[in-house]
């Protein structure tokens, strides 16, 4: 493996980490499998082209105004509709969820055409060269960001009063409810939060790749992956997920055996990797049960 | 018309799901067999048809395991994607397939994703609720990718390959008849309807036989259901095979329309599969006998609906989704729910009570 395989692997690793983190709170806290993760992913996506094409923004400083779009959707979302099914089992939740995915991409569909979209500053294309290596300084900085909002919700959830709450909800949500937490409130802050790290994902995956509505979908099989790795419910999980998963896909793409190029089975190794860790390992790659 | 055809048969098999009079009950189940018998004579196009009953099939496949067993799998696209390979392997007359004849190739096509589903079972069906629910999903796309990319496998010391799958580019099928279209169209609405009919059947023989009630006590409890004696293992992995088994036969079958299978997202592994399946027994009642029917009959008849209001452009998907929340919502049991409710007022009731009932 070539340093720069590693150093790609970790860059997208980092980003992957970004979109697998709200996925995981969600899934942890709520139970609830969150198809609709990759329509908010694409939310942020095209709040920043739009905020860069008419205005001219900057990507890095729309993230603050994409994280507090989606947060405001996220809670109006949970508070408003998803609350009302949070005692129905895992399968009404998860058709809900596809529901709203559909709804929302097919929205993006007739409101942002399927015209292939990409965000490009003019510092777009500058590398910073060690050795031989190329590390794109556009990425690193989103890799820089990644890192930077884990961390933060990582502290979040194990400092504050709410994040304790979060995490109390997420254990048992009736012993919660009787020691005065307000169980619909928790969820619906949980659900905004895991929101807001998807706008974040959208806005630093819109520099990352050009993209369409119908780009977004392969972001959930993704956040599957990362969950599955990473332990459920897990923020620093979610990371080391995100690391892992971004290690094996740009290990396996480069990869050669023989004259046989391993990156035609790359999805299909992936899986088959995930599925003996669930088997190993249901817990992940920690081996703890993260936040539950 | 079509659509009048989904609305009268969906009237009909809610009738017969019911609990009303036995008369009724008997003489909807024979009203709804004309209906299916005699549809091809009404319709001027019985393609539509025949995709409703191919997706029921499936539903009922998936319902066996998902439903009767209660392990939610995600994946049921893959076996729909395999018995499509299959058949095809069988019918096509390239290199590395065999050229059987459609009516012999389509009975072995779907034992082939049950012996890939017993071997997969082994190993998922010691995991439970979300880490099942992952890992079918995982399966799901690894199955896909993996025969999307085979070309030909062969044994050592064979010349001819075993088969092939033809990796990026697919397998084209031979044309099934050499007649014409109208009466290749009506050859496959009738294989359709046997397809959909014996799964329902199938259903309603599990229902009452010692295998279902084994599943259903697996789904109940599965400790208990150990403890009274079940083999639950063998039980888990023999409902993962049949539901296997009837979801390929349903995936042959779309091959041949199909007329080649082809790697393509669109085509024979389409992923959305794997949802539909769910959402139409979701819709029917998980884990009944008429459940599959009629969620795909409902599935359909609002799909057809919406291309008569809107056409098939983009908004289209967004009604769809609008409806999937609502249908959540207020019926998230199914419509099998209405069957013993009474009319007006009490329907209301009935929503209301559905949508508070599963509130924080």
């Amino acid at each position: 493996m070539s340093l720069q395989v590693l150093v790609n692997g970790l860059l997208l690793g980092g980003m992957l980490g970004l979109v697998g983190l709200g996925f995981s709170l969600v899934w942890g806290i709520l139970n609830i499998v969150n198809l609709a993760h990759s329509a908010l992913i694409m939310g942020g996506a095209y709040l920043t082209f739009y905020l860069f094409d008419s205005l001219h923004l900057d990507p890095f400083l729309s993230l603050p105004i994409s994280m507090a779009v989606l947060f405001a959707m996220g809670y109006t979302l949970q508070a408003g509709v998803i609350n009302w099914v949070m005692r129905a089992p895992l399968l009404v939740t998860f058709v809900l969820t596809f529901g709203f995915e559909t709804l929302f991409t097919s929205l993006g569909r007739v409101l942002f055409t399927g015209d292939q979209r990409a965000v490009t500053p003019a510092y777009n294309a500058a590398a910073l060269l060690v050795g031989d290596m190329v590390i794109n300084w556009m990425k690193l900085g989103a890799f820089g960001v990644a890192l930077a909002l884990t961390a933060g919700l990582g502290a979040f959830m194990r400092y504050t009063r709410t994040g304790n709450a979060i995490r109390a909800v997420g254990m048992d949500a009736d012993a919660a409810r009787l020691m005065g937490v307000d169980v619909a409130r928790v969820y619906a802050l949980t659900y905004a939060i895991s929101a807001m790290v998807a706008g974040a994902a959208g806005t630093l995956l819109a520099m990352w790749y050009s993209f369409t509505p119908d780009s977004f979908g392969i972001y959930n099989i993704r956040a599957f992956a990362v969950v599955v790795l990473g332990g459920l419910g897990s923020v620093p999980g979610a990371l080391i997920g995100g690391l892992v998963f971004g290690l094996l896909d740009q290990t396996i793409a480069s990869a050669v055996i023989g004259d046989f190029q391993l990156g035609a089975l790359k999805e299909a190794l992936i899986f088959l990797v995930l599925v003996a860790v669930l088997v190993v390992r249901p817990n992940g790659l920690l081996g703890r049960e993260g936040y539950r | 018309m079509n659509l009048v055809i989904l609305i009268a048969g969906l009237t009909l098999s809610i009738v017969t799901a019911g609990r009303g009079p036995v008369l009724w009950r008997r003489g909807s189940l024979a009203a709804l067999a004309l209906l299916a018998l005699a549809a091809p004579l009404i319709t001027p196009n019985p393609l539509t048809l025949t995709a409703v009953y191919i997706a029921g099939a499936a539903a009922a496949g998936w319902n066996i395991i998902g439903g009767f067993t209660g392990y939610a799998a995600f994946g049921q696209a893959a076996f729909f994607g395999l018995g499509g390979y299959a058949t095809a392997v069988l019918v096509a007359r390239s290199a590395g397939s065999y050229g059987v004849p459609a009516p012999l190739a389509l009975p072995v096509a779907g034992l082939v994703p049950a012996l890939i589903a017993v071997l997969i079972g082994l190993v998922v069906l010691r995991l439970r609720g979300h880490y099942f629910a992952i890992a079918t999903l995982g399966i799901g796309i690894a199955v896909r990718e993996l025969v999307n990319n085979v070309d030909c496998v062969g044994v050592p010391g064979l010349t001819k390959p075993l088969f092939c799958l033809g990796a990026a580019g697919g397998i084209i099928l031979p044309p099934v008849h050499r007649s014409e279209v109208a009466v290749t169209n009506l050859t496959f609405y009738f294989a359709a309807l046997g397809l959909l009919a014996g799964g329902t059947a199938a259903l309603w023989l599990l229902n009452r036989s010692k295998f279902g009630y084994g599943l259903r006590a697996i789904r109940a409890n599965e400790e208990a259901a150990a403890v009274m004696g079940i083999q639950t293992t063998r039980f888990k992995v023999a409902a993962f095979a049949a539901g296997a088994a009837l979801t390929g036969f349903a995936g042959g079958l779309q091959a041949l329309i199909n007329g080649s299978v082809l790697p393509d997202q669109s085509s024979i592994f389409d992923p959305y599969r794997s949802l539909e399946v769910i959402l139409i027994c979701l819709i029917g009642g998980v884990g009944t006998v008429w459940g599959p029917v009629i969620g795909a009959l409902l599935l359909y008849a609002v799909q057809e609906a919406l291309i008569g209001l809107l056409g098939s452009g983009d908004w289209r998907p967004v009604f769809f989704g609008a409806f999937v929340i609502l249908l959540i919502l207020f019926l998230p049991r199914g419509l099998q729910q209405f069957t013993t409710g009474g009319g007006g007022r009490r329907t209301w009731r009935t929503l209301w009570r559905n949508l508070t009932a599963n509130r924080v």
